[in-house]
């Protein structure tokens, strides 16, 4: 079996492998499935060309006897068919993309982005709804993520900056709040100071 | 589609309160990005790669979220359509027709959650993965369309007739199983009975229940009453036992992708719980600061219709919680997937 039933994992029967989608109910559980095939579901592994060295031809780094098909993006190596790797449209080898903190920075290969226009705004605007004291710590909180991730890659997809600016305007108001609300506590206790001092 | 962003969207994105995906159409791949509010995940399905296209037409709730906050709203211009009798009459019938349009959109977002719904699966020879935004039939067909016409140009044409190709690998491998077959196989065995959890989120769905009617006691109540000691104890170890039960179910279950619908309800029922601890405790007798907001927030009052909003949301999930744990259970227990 080639392709199973996403609702009961029964393998289905060879009728169902069609190049065109059309609607049939698998034959163990009657679910409505609409499948198509490509011809990937019939390709075994490909053979990788791994040329033997001639006289005057360059060698790969990790295999002296094969002939060079390509060099690393990365660090320069030669690298034979079984060593190159193609990622994001250039050739890289295998040490290069390997774990470790000389792995280069390429969007083709991550997995996971935090973003930290959202992680900014919300600190900067939930306060507001519910706990509105907490926004004394918040506040500054959300000023330092926005100003220290502002050029921080943001999502793979597209999506502009329009977040960290709202967070730094919530942030400051909120902040020009708070030192107005301390100068009027100084003044009214300094007023009332004076006030007892002179009766 | 830019050098900077060189994907462009493919129809059908889902965004709940938590959670979002979307799917985006690559040069030479298919980007699907699932994530909360804070951070995304991506996977790459190459278009080379991609053996199987898979739609299985089923019913899907969608967002628990989008659901619980049409209720809300549907519930709230009711309630204030039916307490503004002696209101002028344009603001009146203003409640009854705002109320009257949120609840044709919940009958049209039941109509298409039970009919016009789907999973949508992609097969490559060593994933076998559902694609989390395309679970509206329209949108999944549009998205495929799109898609086919690039596999198609990245693979080319079959050789022989897929038929024959699929009998002949058949029986050159007979004695093996595909990767993706026994993936899904280990996936199902990992997930542990699920039946003690299901209890725990009853046991939270009732004491969410008799919360409700004691907020609804508590509405009216005289503030010597309401603040009566054996009455704050209720409350907490009511309040405990659904958070406890909500937390307890919720630990169990949270890995468990199958089970994502019970996990989004724990989720905001203990966003409900959390909320009624914060303005239990200003309520309360343990709270007695004399700041201006804890004053204003134990007036009369707000504390009436604070116990309102409060005992009807506890009502709602309740309900809500209960059909859901009630009318899945069988499939539940078995970790399967049921969204319906």
């Amino acid at each position: 079996m080639l392709v199973f039933c996403p609702n009961c994992n029964t393998g289905l029967p060879s009728r169902f492998l069609r190049t065109d989608p059309v609607t049939t109910a698998c034959p163990a559980c009657l679910a409505d499935l609409t499948i198509q095939v490509f011809p990937a579901l019939f390709q075994t592994g490909a053979k990788i060309e791994t040329g033997t060295l001639a006289e005057g031809e360059a060698s790969c780094y990790e295999h002296p006897n094969k002939r060079a098909v390509g060099v690393c993006a990365h660090c320069g190596r030669f690298l034979c068919g079984l060593c190159e790797v193609e990622v994001g449209g250039s050739v890289w080898c295998p040490e290069c993309l390997g774990p470790g903190p000389s792995r280069p920075k390429l969007a083709a290969l991550e997995t996971s982005r935090t973003l930290y226009d959202s992680i900014a705004l919300a600190l900067a605007t939930w306060p507001l709804i519910v706990f509105l004291y907490v926004s004394v710590f918040t506040a500054p909180v959300a000023l330092y993520v926005a100003i220290r991730y502002w050029k921080a890659p943001g999502s793979l997809i597209p999506r502009n900056k329009w977040r960290f600016v709202a967070a730094i305007l919530i942030a400051l108001a909120q902040l020009a709040l708070i030192a107005a609300l301390i100068v009027a506590v100084v003044v009214a206790v300094k007023t009332a100071s004076k006030g007892t001092v002179s009766r | 589609m830019t050098a900077q962003f060189p994907y462009s969207r493919l129809p059908g994105v889902r965004r709940g309160l938590i959670r979002k995906a979307s799917l985006w159409e690559g040069t030479d791949h298919l980007l699907s990005v699932k994530g909360t509010r804070f951070s995304e995940q991506y996977r790459r399905f190459y278009y080379r790669d991609i053996q199987a296209l898979i739609l299985h037409r089923r019913a899907r709730s969608g967002s628990i979220g989008v659901w619980l906050l049409a209720i809300a709203l549907c519930v709230l211009f009711a309630l204030l359509g039916s307490l503004a009798i002696t209101a002028p009459r344009l603001l009146h019938y203003s409640y009854w027709i705002i109320n009257s349009l949120f609840f044709l959109f919940l009958v049209y977002r039941l109509i298409v959650s039970l009919k016009y719904s789907c999973r949508c699966y992609i097969q490559t020879a060593v994933t076998w993965e559902e694609l989390p935004s395309l679970y509206r039939w329209k949108n999944a067909q549009k998205a495929l369309n799109r898609i086919r016409a690039r596999i198609t140009e990245s693979q080319g044409e079959f050789a022989a007739d897929p038929q024959t190709l699929a009998e002949e690998a058949v029986t050159l491998a007979s004695s093996q199983t595909a990767p993706s077959a026994r993936r899904k196989t280990e996936e199902l065995e990992t997930i542990p009975a699920t039946t003690t959890s299901m209890n725990l989120a009853l046991l939270g769905c009732i004491a969410l229940l008799v919360i409700a009617a004691f907020l609804f006691w508590h509405m009216d109540a005289t503030a010597q009453s309401a603040t009566h000691s054996g009455v704050i104890v209720a409350n907490v170890l009511l309040t405990l036992t659904a958070g406890a039960g909500f937390s307890f179910a919720l630990f169990r279950i949270y890995k468990i992708r199958a089970l994502h619908s019970l996990r989004n309800f724990l989720l905001a029922a203990l966003g409900l719980i959390g909320l009624h601890v914060y303005f239990s405790t200003i309520f309360s007798r343990l709270y007695s600061q004399p700041d201006p907001v804890s004053m204003a927030l134990n007036s009369p009052a707000f504390r009436h219709w604070f116990s309102l909003i409060d005992g009807s949301f506890s009502l709602l999930f309740g309900i809500f919680g209960l059909a859901l744990v009630v009318l899945n259970w069988q499939n539940y227990s078995k970790g399967q997937v049921s969204n319906s």
